[in-house]
This record gives structure tokens, sequence and C-alpha cells, in this order.
């Protein structure tokens, strides 16, 4: 399943995710986004791509391949 | 700043052998160690399964698993981590300080095994990395063996901001996630650990696995540094079994009763010494019971907030309202409390590194384990009548 | 004859289309109300891909018709062309940038894997702005209908819409949320 990965060294709190994927992503109280499930179902990608294009800072990115230590 | 060079040991002197007649030069180091010997990639894989090493940098990743996830060929380097941002450690600097030569050795043996052309060094302490210069002249290992020293700044002892700060690049962690094993030093596998990790592959080399495992517990059986500091007699770096009881370690360096910190600025607080069998941290602290718990943390809460490297937002911000959250916590003002709450629910997981989860988790078990003093800093007294001595030292030279 | 009104046609309206997403993107990138900006966004992408497919149509309108003399060599090498060199050549090095420009826009959410390429985008998307003005100038100095005063009035109403989003840019300033410091983005 894919995922909704954060580079947070280039997020500006645009706000955009939020806009789009309302039900996956939140906004905190300085403007970025708190993922909520972290998890994006098959119904849900098109909007996701659809945020991951629209973020100006080229911060969100969908990964289907999450590696971790 | 003290600079604590006062060692000592409980059970067998393993890290820490020989150094009661100070640094090791090369000679002191083959009459107290023996020669390195010269072992197989698949040997070294094979001793670490066996005895569970852990990396010594606070993460405790199995080398094991770190080695196997290495590919067969084209590993580029070994890099040694002795940046130790962590403010309050001192044991990495001291094994490069007094015993340089059994971290090369683990370096290089782990090196020539892996094919790897590369040894790099980075220090941050200028005294450490004189002690290693001068130790690899006396050396005639047939590698590129580099000493570089970084900052001080707390994200920078991250492993992938040290590989940044190798490369010449600024020393901060980069916002993808890659495994130095598949992309580290110019994009090329790398083994990155810390300095007391490759002092324990050294040893391990040479004692061989029945031996090594005399000692500590039979899930991580060995040896362990810690740094002891606060309100303790004689602070130091200590070598212990793993596993040793926290009380132990308290009585044997003459610590004042009172709360403990364990594993430094990212680690936990505990109310007061226990039967705690130790494993997997490097840091003990005591605080002792004349000063102010809230205060000292809330100047931690500021330190941290200022160690942030400045680029993710939810660090930048969350730790900065955690610092004041903490100040008015202090003042006995309630709604310090409320939002600091939510500031610790906004920062962990939020960053290219550990350092808001780290920071996060400290401040959580302080207002955890402090419960009665926050009692008495919200309640009418608006504070707990003690001032606040700066046990916990937050300058870092 | 009918491909020379094409190619005009196509030159003109490109020309428009790349003026409405050179200003849209100007306003948007200082808006900070989200769905807001989205919808910016979105115009100001679909006005440069329309624009990038109505440059293709002129450039191959141009290059078919007899009317004028223009070789397809003038594609590879801007300065060699025999109508109006100087002209020629600023129009194909608008063609650069804007094509350069826009297939990067357009491919930007599968680049983005690429490290190097978030950072540096900001740059490559420079290469639009140039284009843009070099487009204006192609205009003012290329077209049969340059002098006359309809076509000057479109020219200087492109000009006139990119100076006013840049001033109302400047106008309605906000720093970004996040400061970095020292750090090349």
């Amino acid at each position: 399943m894919a995922r909704l990965e954060i580079d947070w060294t280039r997020c500006d709190g645009h706000g955009l995710c939020a806009t789009l994927l309302g039900g996956d992503v939140a906004l905190d109280e300085w403007g970025f986004p708190v993922l909520k499930g972290r998890e994006i179902t098959a119904g849900e990608l098109p909007d996701a791509r659809r945020a991951v294009l629209a973020c100006p800072a080229l911060a969100l990115r969908l990964d289907k391949s999450v590696k971790g230590y | 700043m003290k600079t604590l060079q006062a060692t000592s040991v409980i059970g067998d002197a393993r890290l820490l052998a020989g150094l009661d007649q100070g640094r090791l030069d090369r000679q002191a180091h083959l009459w107290t160690h023996g020669a390195q010997p010269e072992l197989t990639r698949a040997a070294y894989s094979e001793l670490c399964e066996a005895v569970g090493l852990k990396g010594r940098g606070g993460a405790a990743f199995p080398v094991a698993r770190k080695l196997a996830s290495l590919p067969e060929r084209g590993i580029e380097a070994v890099v040694v981590n002795g940046s130790e941002s962590e403010p309050i450690s001192r044991k990495d600097r001291m094994l490069l300080t007094l015993s340089p030569h059994l971290v090369l050795d683990g370096a290089t043996g782990l090196a020539h095994a892996l094919g790897a052309p590369h040894v790099l060094i980075a220090v941050h302490d200028a005294e450490a990395a004189m002690s290693v210069r001068e130790a690899i002249l006396e050396r005639g290992d047939r590698l590129a063996i580099e000493v570089t020293e970084t900052p001080g700044r707390f994200v920078a002892g991250e492993a992938r901001a040290v590989l940044s700060a190798l490369e010449g690049g600024p020393a901060v962690p980069p916002g993808r996630k890659v495994l130095p094993t598949q992309q580290g030093y110019h994009r090329r596998p790398t083994f990155l650990s810390n300095v007391e990790t490759f002092a324990q592959l050294a040893v391990l080399a040479r004692m061989g696995s029945r031996r090594f495992a005399t000692t500590g517990v039979s899930a991580e059986p060995g040896t362990q540094l810690l740094t002891v500091a606060g309100a303790v007699q004689r602070p130091g770096v200590i070598e212990t079994p793993i596993g040793v009881p926290l009380d132990t370690v308290l009585r044997y360096t003459g610590a004042d009763p009172g709360p403990v910190l364990l594993g430094g600025y990212h680690g936990r607080w505990l109310p007061e010494a226990s039967q705690q069998p130790l494993q997997g941290t490097g840091i003990v602290l005591a605080l002792g019971a004349d000063t102010c718990p809230l205060g000292e943390v809330h100047r931690v809460a500021q330190w941290l907030a200022s160690q942030s490297a400045g680029q993710c937002g939810p660090c930048v911000f969350g730790l900065a309202g955690l610092a004041d959250d903490f100040g008015r916590i202090v003042r006995g003002d309630t709604s310090g409390w409320y939002d600091a709450q939510r500031h610790l629910g906004l920062v962990p997981g939020r960053g290219a590194c550990a350092h808001p989860d780290g920071a996060a988790r400290f401040l959580a078990s302080a207002l955890e384990v402090f419960d009665d003093d926050l009692r008495r800093h919200l309640g009418e007294n608006r504070g707990c009548g003690r001032p606040v001595h700066g046990v916990l030292e937050v300058s870092h030279g | 004859m009918t491909l020379w009104y094409v190619a005009r046609a196509a030159g003109v309206v490109a020309m428009i289309m790349f003026t409405l997403a050179a200003a849209l993107g100007i306003v948007s990138s200082g808006n900070r109300r989200p769905d807001r900006r989205f919808w910016l966004q979105y115009v100001h992408r679909s006005a440069a891909v329309t624009g990038l497919v109505l440059l293709i149509a002129h450039v191959f309108a141009v290059i078919a018709d007899s009317n004028v003399e223009i070789s397809p060599t003038v594609l590879l090498w801007p300065f060699g062309s025999g109508y109006r060199p100087f002209a020629m050549a600023v129009g194909t090095l608008a063609l650069y940038g804007l094509v350069f420009a826009t297939i990067a826009g357009a491919a930007r959410g599968r680049l983005a894997r690429f490290a190097a390429f978030s950072r540096y985008w900001r740059t490559i998307h420079i290469a639009a702005s140039v284009g843009w003005a070099l487009s204006i100038g192609h205009a003012l100095l290329a077209g049969t209908d340059r002098t006359a005063p309809w076509m000057l009035a479109i020219s200087l109403s492109c000009l006139t819409a990119v100076v006013g989003a840049g001033f109302y840019r400047a106008h309605t300033y906000a720093p970004p949320t996040l400061v970095r410091a020292g750090r090349a983005r």
C-alpha cells in the first residue's frame, strides 16, 4: 500500500495537501500538515497524487515502498 | 565545562583495560590488548550475531543486521561516528582520547573484512581528534584513514548529518530517509556506527563470542560504557557489565538521592534510584534533591529548542512552543501545562531526524515523573521553593 | 495562405496564455489561502500547457508556410534565420525557455523523486520567466501586425498584466512560515 511522506526540510506549510486530502491530512496550529491515517487506500490514490502534484514546495511524496531503520 | 576523565570499572575492564596508566600508545595498546586478528566478513557477522552486539550510539540497532544489509561488494567506507553531540555524554571522546588504537583496530579490522577502502572518523572534540591523528601516525594501515572535525550542534551527530558533513556539506540531516548501508558516503554503501561499537568489535574479535559472553545478560552479553554525571561524587565514564542494576552504579559513584535521568536529553526520567538493570543507555545522571526539577527541565527545553537545525517546521515551532510552555509551568501558569500536553503530541515523528522525538520523550517523561513538583508549581505557592542549580548542563563546547 | 493566419493567431494566443500563466504564477506564489491557491495553481498549469500546444502549432505553421522563408534549422541554431534574423533569434530563445520550463513543470510530479530536482526546481522554473519576457520581445519585433494598434495593445497589455501581478505580489508579500537560514532551496 502507498503512504504519504513529508520531506520536512522542504515543507513550508502552504497547506494545499490538507485542502485536497482532508481525511488524511490536518494542519497543526503553525500550518504544518499532520498525517492522520498514513495508509492511502486505492480509492484515495487519485486525490493523493493530486496533492503530491499540488505541493508548491515539492515536499509531499507518495511512497509505495517504505523503508526504515 | 568539566572534562570528565575519571574512569573506573565495575567487573571486568575490557574497553577501559590499561587506562589506569593514562593514554595507551601503540606499544601500550599491544601490550594490553594484543594484536587485532584478521577476520573475514562472515566471521564478523557470526560473532555479532552470536553475542547480539548492538550499536552504542543510542538507537541500539543490531550490528549483525546492519552488516547483513550491506551489499556483497562495493562498500565505500567505514565511518566512526565520534561527534558525540549529546552534551552529557563523554564516553566516545574518552575512548578516542585515551584508547584510540582500540577504536582504530575495530574500524580498520572491519574495513579490511568488508573491502572498504576508506575509514572516516568524525570527531567533535579537539583533544580526541589530536589523539586519533597521533595514533594513525603510529600505525601502518594499508587504508585511507581520515579524521574530520564536525560541528557540535545536537543534530549534527545524527548519522546522515555526519555523512553530509564528511562530504563537505552542511552538518544537518537530509530530508529524505535513506539508509547509510545503501546510500551512505557519496551515496555509496557505508558502514557507520558509534565509537564504542568499534571498540567493542575490536574486543569481540580478540576474545571470540564465548569469552565475550562471560559477562552481561544472556540476551546481550558484554560490557557497556556509561557516563555518570550530575549530583555524584565521582562523575566520569565507567565500564560495567550490561544489565548492571542502576542502584549499584549510583552507589559506586556516590550519587545523591533524588530523580535519575537515563539516556541524556533524549532520554527518560526515573523518580528515584531502583534495581532496574541498565541496558541500551549510555548516560546516568543523578539530579539530587536540592534543585528545582522543573526549572532544570525548562532550561534544557530552551536548549533543545536552540539545537534544532531550523529545517523542519514542527521541530522549530514545536520545541520553541514547549520551551515557552515549560517556562509558564515553572511560573505557575496552568495554561502552560495544557499547551505542553498539546505540543507534546504535535512534535514526535515530524522531522527529518529524531531530535523532535527525543526532545518530546524527555519532556513528556519529566511531566510524568515530576508530578508532585508540578502540583507545587501550579498550586497556591507557584513554585517548589528550591532554586535552579544548573545540575543539567546545557553549554556545549 | 491559411497557414500564415494559423501561425499568427496561434502565436498571439500562445503569448496571451503564457502571460496568464505568468501572472497567475506570480499572484498565487504569495497566496496564503490553500483553497484559493489550489485553483490559481490549476489555471496556471492549464494556461501553460495550452500555451505550449499553441506555441508548437505556431512554430510548425511558420516553418511550413511558404509566405516567409524560415528553415527548420533555426530551431537548432537560432541566429541563422534569413527572415528578420534578430526577431527570430529572440523568438527561438523564448521557445527554448518556455518549452523547457513547461515540460519540466508537467513532469514535476515524476521528477520530484530525485532530490536534486526538488532542490533546483525554483531555479529551473526561472527559464519560464525568461522565456515569457523574450516572447513579448519577439511579438514586438517580428509579427506582421506588430505595428498595428490592436496588436501593439495586446503586447503591451500582456506586459502590463505581469508587471501589475508583480506589484500586487510585492504589496501583499508575507514571509514564509519557516525561514531557513543558509540553505540552498
